[in-house]
Order: structure tokens, then sequence, then C-alpha cells
């Protein structure tokens, strides 16, 4: 049974109106005149004609048909077409017998049924992540699509001022068959829950006996495709909403996964890389005196000369140790430092050697023992060991271990020159560390420089954590 | 059984006003639509002028006149109603009596919220800053209140007894939030110091049951 109507006169023309929702009719159309009214005033015409048939819906509802949901039945009474940029949708209002009104939302060849509702857990849809919850009837929903809508066509009567040409911001999430849409302005949010149904089950409902329309493709990515997509009666189907552009796809866990999983590796790798490498030889250095001029002290073999190695071919880096016997403290107070430089030296070619002996003898100098070579790598390191007593507690702080990583692209024989400096300070001077120290220099071939991977496995790790941090802040924020 | 009360009538037609409460401003004639307004010492000038405001049809499930239950335990009985305007369309408040209380109903597209009035004990916040999205925090011993509407409406039709004189074509300013699973509402009259404030739950559809005659469905 058809919901009574009250006739009510155009504020255009004058012509009779049906209305059917009383009072509650807060915008009709015209169908003669195309006027939208409101109250008692004319807030735009439309060309009833032309619109018509340009906004004609995609499905075969019509308004004044009844159908029967939840139990009761129910008159459309009004359409909305909304357009977005590239697509468009209608919404059917409809009413029962008592004024119990829902929404009927035909886009993207389905059908989903809506009821105003005040949410459990509101949230600010001017800042909602790609998830969120609502209410306590499921977990969270996926922000499936955002935007802005026109109002573009109406007819019929609606219970809510609307006016073509005005613009709304709308937010749709998906949970299983459940919808959510958030509509909202500066001046109200207004949240609506449904469920997705079938096209053909709200066919049944209505009595409609013509087939459905197929369900449409649409090519999101060509805006200029429009017209192709028009079925027979010249109609345009919603556009599929993008479920990628806020929301995390199938390509986006993927690469979050692969991270975490690169990232942990890397860490694990890191960890384990050492056990890797093989030990080549190690070489103890004791105090000598320098043969050259200044304080430094030379650390050679027992001979005062700098011992030849063989490095051998190696897959990966070679690793260097360095590892100082520690002197002796003495009094409650003191320090001492020295700096040590471990270069790697090869012997120059005979022309080079004459070369230079030339270029000496022109200046007026000597060659000395090291002249015959030429340094390749050089590490520097820093010992030292400095203690005293603050409030009462002993304490004391050294430095006797250094590793260092180096590459070389020729294996071959090198020699090793250490040499070591007092540092400036007074104490190091007076305790002349140097004078007392050795120096145990360690060679490792096959060794992985994992210092890039520890770091960019933390990095990594880090920034997946993060990232599915914000995605949980996302998913349960409430504003 | 409503009663009667004595020396009251219809100031314009004269017909016996039924009124089952003795302390109501505002009655609306069954017999011609006029409304009365009322003193505390039951004097049929009021305050001077009787206004009119015939209410239309408001099409709703609910009627002046039923009673019912909320969500099977709460029973009440509709007294009147006031239909208020706003941009967006019009929504309906329907008053109440829960024994000897007095409640809100509000009806708007659907949705239904039982509200309280409470009592304002604290400077009014600043409202120009209210927007939808915006928030209040501890204000009025409030949960903190998420706005989801802010505009300006006003009473354009009442019917039946209601506890107050409506100001019928008067504007005011609404707030309407959400907060601790409640439904929050100021209303703030034009001088900008008068204000209303009422805490509601929201309801479903099922959960009110009218349990008179002509009970409507969906």
């Amino acid at each position: 049974m058809a919901i009574e109507a009250q006739q009510v006169d155009c504020r255009g023309c004058g012509a009779k109106v049906d209305v059917h929702a009383g009072l509650r009719t807060k915008t009709f159309v015209c169908e003669y005149c195309g006027s939208v009214c409101e109250g008692d005033k004319v807030v735009a015409v439309q060309d009833m004609q032309a619109k018509r048939e340009e906004f004609k819906p995609w499905s075969h509802l019509r308004l004044g048909m009844t159908g029967e949901f939840l139990g009761h039945e129910y008159q459309l009474l009004g359409r909305v077409r909304v357009r977005e940029e590239t697509w468009w949708w209608d919404e059917w209002f409809m009413l029962s017998q008592t004024g119990f009104p829902l929404w009927l939302q035909e886009g993207e060849g389905g059908f989903t049924i809506f009821r105003v509702f005040y949410p459990t857990y509101p949230i600010n849809p001017w800042n909602a992540g790609s998830f969120v919850k609502l209410d306590n009837t499921g977990g969270n929903a996926q922000v499936r699509e955002r935007g802005t809508g026109t109002i573009a066509f109406i007819e019929g009567e609606l219970t809510w001022g609307a006016v073509p040409g005005d613009t709304f911001n709308y937010m749709e999430c998906h949970r299983g068959p459940t919808r959510y849409s958030i509509e909202y302005s500066e001046r109200e949010i207004q949240y609506l829950r449904g469920e997705s149904r079938d096209s053909q089950e709200i066919y049944n409902k209505f009595g409609i006996q013509e087939r459905v329309p197929p369900p449409l493709k649409f090519d999101d990515d060509d805006d200029d495709d429009d017209d192709d997509w028009q079925d027979d009666q010249g109609h345009q189907p919603y556009q599929a909403a993008s479920s990628e552009s806020n929301s995390m796809g199938a390509g986006g866990k993927i690469l979050v996964l692969g991270s975490l999983l690169l990232g942990l590796g890397l860490l694990i790798f890191s960890g384990v890389a050492e056990g890797f490498s093989k030990h080549v030889k190690s070489y103890t250095f004791k105090a000598k005196a320098a043969t050259g001029k200044g304080d430094g002290v030379l650390l050679t073999d027992d001979h005062g000369k700098p011992i030849a190695i063989t490095l051998p071919k190696a897959r990966g880096a070679y690793e260097l140790r360095l590892a100082a016997s520690p002197t002796g403290r003495k009094g409650w107070r003191g320090g001492y430092c020295w700096w040590t430089q471990v270069a790697f030296l090869k012997k120059r070619s005979k022309t080079q050697l004459k070369k230079i002996k030339a270029y000496l003898k022109k200046e007026g100098e000597k060659m000395d023992q090291w002249t015959r070579y030429q340094k390749v790598h050089e590490v520097n390191a820093w010992f030292g060991r400095y203690w005293g007593i603050d409030e009462g507690e002993r304490w004391n702080e050294n430095a006797f271990v250094k590793q260092h990583y180096f590459r070389t692209k020729d294996p071959g024989p090198y020699y090793i020159r250490v040499y070591a400096n007092n540092c400036k300070d007074y104490s190091s001077r007076k305790a002349n560390p140097v004078g007392q120290a050795s120096i145990t220099v360690a060679i490792y071939k096959n060794v992985w420089m994992t210092r890039w991977m520890f770091w960019g496995g933390i990095t990594l790790t880090v920034l997946v954590l993060l990232t599915l941090i914000w995605r949980f802040r996302s998913m349960f924020s409430d504003d | 059984m409503p009663t009667q009360q004595p020396n009251m009538a219809c100031p314009s037609c004269g017909a016996p006003i039924d009124a089952e409460r003795r302390f109501d401003e505002v009655y609306n004639c069954e017999y011609c639509g006029n409304t009365a307004f009322f003193t505390q010492q039951v004097s049929a000038e009021g305050d001077g002028t009787p206004q009119s405001a015939p209410i239309a049809n408001i099409f709703s499930r609910f009627k002046v006149g039923q009673h019912g239950k909320i969500r099977g335990k709460t029973e009440f009985n509709i007294l009147g109603n006031v239909q208020i305007e706003y941009p967006s369309g019009y929504w309906t408040e329907w008053h109440l009596k829960v024994g000897e209380s007095d409640f809100w109903l509000q009806e708007d597209e659907g949705i239904y919220v039982l509200f309280d009035k409470r009592a304002i004990e604290e400077p009014l916040p600043a409202i120009e800053s209210f927007q939808a999205g915006s928030s209040l925090d501890g204000w009025n011993r409030l949960p903190r209140w998420f706005i989801i509407e802010v505009g300006k409406a006003k009473v354009v039709g009442f019917e039946g007894q209601l506890p107050w004189p409506p100001k019928v074509g008067e504007e005011f300013t609404y707030i309407d939030g959400l907060g601790g699973g409640q439904v929050i509402s100021m209303e703030i009259e034009a001088d900008g110091t008068t204000a209303a404030l009422s805490v509601g739950d929201p309801l479903e559809y099922e959960d009110i049951e009218i349990t008179s005659e002509e009970a409507g469905g969906w």
C-alpha cells in the first residue's frame, strides 16, 4: 500500500505536487517546471526533460515503487544523483508507512541499504586512518574511498535540504557485507551504517521483472572511457573505488613483510658472520726505540724491521684486530694514552726507488729504511687508560682492543709497520706507556663487513615497526 | 485516566483541556489546535497573548497520548512534542513522562535518543570555535565530547503538553556531540547566555515499543 500523498503548491509554477512525508518533507521537486523547492522558496530549477534522461538511474528502480524491507513496506520517494570527478552514484530515499527512513545506495552495479546511526566510537573523518572502528558489531572496517560528491540532480522529495550543485565530503568503509558511510562538512558529520544487497534481491523486493543490468567494468585509469561503458539504456556505471589509495594492498603487505624479514635477516647475519672469517696470522710487537725523529716509539719485530706478511686471496674483506697490552696503574688518579698507526707497506719497484733516490739527493737528503716501502693501507687507533676516584668510588676506563676492516685488491707480500706515540698530555709522557707497551696485530681473511648490515637491519626493522604501529594506531584511532 | 484541571479551558474556543500534569505550562487544544500558556497558578491568560502553533503532519510512528516501553521495561507516556526545523530538515522532540520524571525522545532521520536534562554548572564554552570534528574536554563534568553537528534551528510547531512554553520561530544554536557512548546536546538561545544541556542514550528502533493501540511499524 502506497503512502498517502498530500498535495502542495509548487513555489515556482503553482502546480500541485505530491509529497508523502508531511512536514518532514524539506525538499521537493516539481516535475512540471523543475523547481527544487525548500519550504516556500525555489532554491534551484532543473531542466527536467533533459536532466531526467541524462541522469537516468542505472537500475530499473523508479520513484513510487514499493518494496518490503525489514518486515515493512517502504516506498521510493526521492533520488539524488551524486557525482564525483569521474563517476557517480544514486541515493534513493525511501520511507515506511510510519515514517522510518532508509537510504538505498545504487552504485557499481549493486545496492546498499543505509540507516543513520550514532557510532559508539565516533571518528573524525578529516584525520581518520585506513581502518576505523565505529561500533561493537565487529572488527575494524577498511576505508575504501574518500572524496567530495556534488549533487547533480534531484527528483521526488527528501526530508533534508538539498540543492543541485551542493557538495559534501564522504568516506566509505567496508567490513564484509557491512558498509559505513560518513558524510561530513564543517557543520555536520553524519554516520550511516548499512549492508550491501544483491541487485537481484532488490529487484525482487520491488517486483521488477526486467533483468538486472550487468555490472559494468570500469577502467579507473582512463577517464576518457566514460562513454564507452554506457549500457543500452545510456546508463553509466559507478566507478569502482580505488581500494589501494588509502589502504595497504597485497603489494604493500608483501613489501612490509619482505622488509621485516630482510631487516631481521641482516641483523642475524651480522651477528653470526664473524664465525665465517678465518685467522691468518698474529704478530706481537714490543716497544723499541724509534729509529726516526721525534718522541715516537716504533714497535717492530725483534730486529727492528717491518714484518713481512703475505695476504692470502680472500673472498671478503680482511679484518685487523689490534689488542694492546695495558700497562699498570700507579696511584689513585692517573692516565695515559697513545696513538698507534698500523701501516701496510709494499716494496717500491727499482725504477721508483731510483727516482726517489735521485730526488732526495737533489734535495740533500738521505734514504732511510722506510723509503723503500710504499704505504698502501693505514689504520689509526687510540689506546689508553684513565682511572681515579669520584665521590669515594674508584673508576677505571680503558680502551685496548680495536677492530678494523679493510680490503686490498692485491693479495701477496706486504710489510707491517707499527708506530706508536705517546699522547701529548703530561701524564702520558710521564708514564711513557708506549715504552712499556706491546701490541698484537691479528689478521683474518674472508671477513664479511657486517657493520652496514647491522645498521641496515636495525634501520629496516625500526621502519617496519613504525609503519605497523602507525597502521595499528590508525585502525584503533577514535578521532 | 487523564484528569481535568478546574478552570482550564482553551482561551480560543473554550473547550475544556484535559491535563495529566498539574504544573505543565503549555497545552495544545485538541479541538481547535490552538496553544494555551498557563502559569503555575493555572491562569487561563498565561503570559498575555495565547499563541497558536498548529502542528502539521509530522509523519512519525509516535503520537501524543500513546504509551509504551523502552527496552521492554521502562514505561512511558507521550505527552507532547516539539517540531524543530534546521537547515538539514526537521527533528521532533517527544515529551515523555517516565514515572514522575520528564524525558525527551529525539527523533531525527530514523535515529532516536532518550535525553535527560542536565544542569549547567560551569560557564558556557566559547561556542564560536565549535565545528563538526572539534571536541570539548572536561566541561561541566562531561566526558570528552566529540562534536558532530553545529547549527541554527527554530521551533516550528508543537502539540500536547509541554513542561515549558516553546518559543515558536525563535532561532537558537544547537551543538550535538558524542562522548562516553552517549549523545550530548546543548541548545543556546540567541542571547548567547541561556542554554539547556541534555545527555541521552541512543536507542535503536527496536528498543522502543508502543504498547497502546495504533502502534506503528517501520
